[in-house]
């Protein structure tokens, strides 16, 4: 299998890697996503043109934006804080009045309420959004979805 | 087979307008880069009389960016540097800082306007 990536090599920190496909099941990357994710770091470049590809606007694509970079913020801070290795799922759903965007990481949280900006970045996420879950299982995942009309 | 492309982007970049040091800022700022950024523009402004720093070209910014701006306010404040952020009317950057609730007294929409506000 050969795969194109657009990435970008961005400051030092850990690596984050956001794969996507149009049409197809996304299990499809699995075998690659791992040995990617070692060698490259993509952000955000490659979920902007997937929002404009699907007609999203600016206000609401640059809302999903901030808040899905906030949200692999705190898995990277938070779940992975002792492990640079760690695998972050980024999942994103356009219907014809929401977007949806999940974010799980497969870490463990040492306090929900604080994160690496002051509690900053999670009132982003929240105040960027309609609406923002939080579900911890093994690992945790962040759940966030916008309406695609006009900013709240 | 992995084919790649690489984009290195310049993101702080450093002159003078009139009497202030002009700090313009580009790109994408966030968690990877805010702290280098930081420092970066730490060396630049701490013996300058008046400084100005222009996000007109910057098309995100997250919080920790928000950080490195909080802090740099700071600072100039304790040395008592005038200073002013230059920030678009709408995008990316200014929805963050809205957001925030960023104190609105030190954002400008112009950069002529806030280069004459602090006397530059």
């Amino acid at each position: 299998m050969t795969v194109k990536l657009n990435h970008r090599f961005d400051g030092k920190g850990p690596h984050v890697l956001l794969l996507h496909a149009v049409g197809v099941d996304l299990t499809f990357l699995d075998a690659v996503a791992a040995k990617l994710a070692r060698d490259f770091t993509v952000l955000r470049a490659d979920l902007r043109g997937w929002l404009d590809a699907h007609g999203v606007g600016p206000q609401c694509g640059d809302a999903v934006l901030l808040a899905c970079s906030e949200a692999v913020a705190n898995a990277i801070e938070h779940g992975y804080r002792n492990d640079p290795f760690g695998m972050i799922d980024v999942v994103a759903t356009v219907t014809a009045d929401t977007v949806e965007v999940r974010v799980t990481d497969h870490g463990t949280w040492r306090d929900m309420t604080a994160d690496a900006a002051g509690g900053r970045g999670l009132q982003l996420i929240r105040q960027s959004m309609d609406q923002v879950t939080f579900d911890r299982g093994n690992g945790t995942t962040v759940t966030m979805r916008r309406r695609r009309e006009a900013a709240p | 087979v992995i084919e790649g492309r690489t984009t290195t982007e310049q993101w702080a970049t450093f002159s003078r307008h009139g009497s202030a040091e002009l700090v313009r800022l580009a790109g994408e700022i966030d968690l990877t880069n805010a702290s280098d950024i930081g420092r970066a523009i730490a060396t630049h402004t701490t013996a300058a009389g008046a400084v100005l720093i222009d996000l007109t070209e910057v098309s995100f910014l997250d919080s920790a960016g928000v950080r490195l701006l909080d802090a740099l306010a700071g600072d100039l404040v304790a040395h008592g540097t005038p200073f002013r952020l230059v920030v678009g009317e709408r995008g990316a950057a200014r929805m963050t800082l809205q957001l925030c609730a960023f104190r609105d007294e030190l954002l400008a929409t112009d950069l002529e306007r806030a280069a004459a506000e602090l006397g530059g």
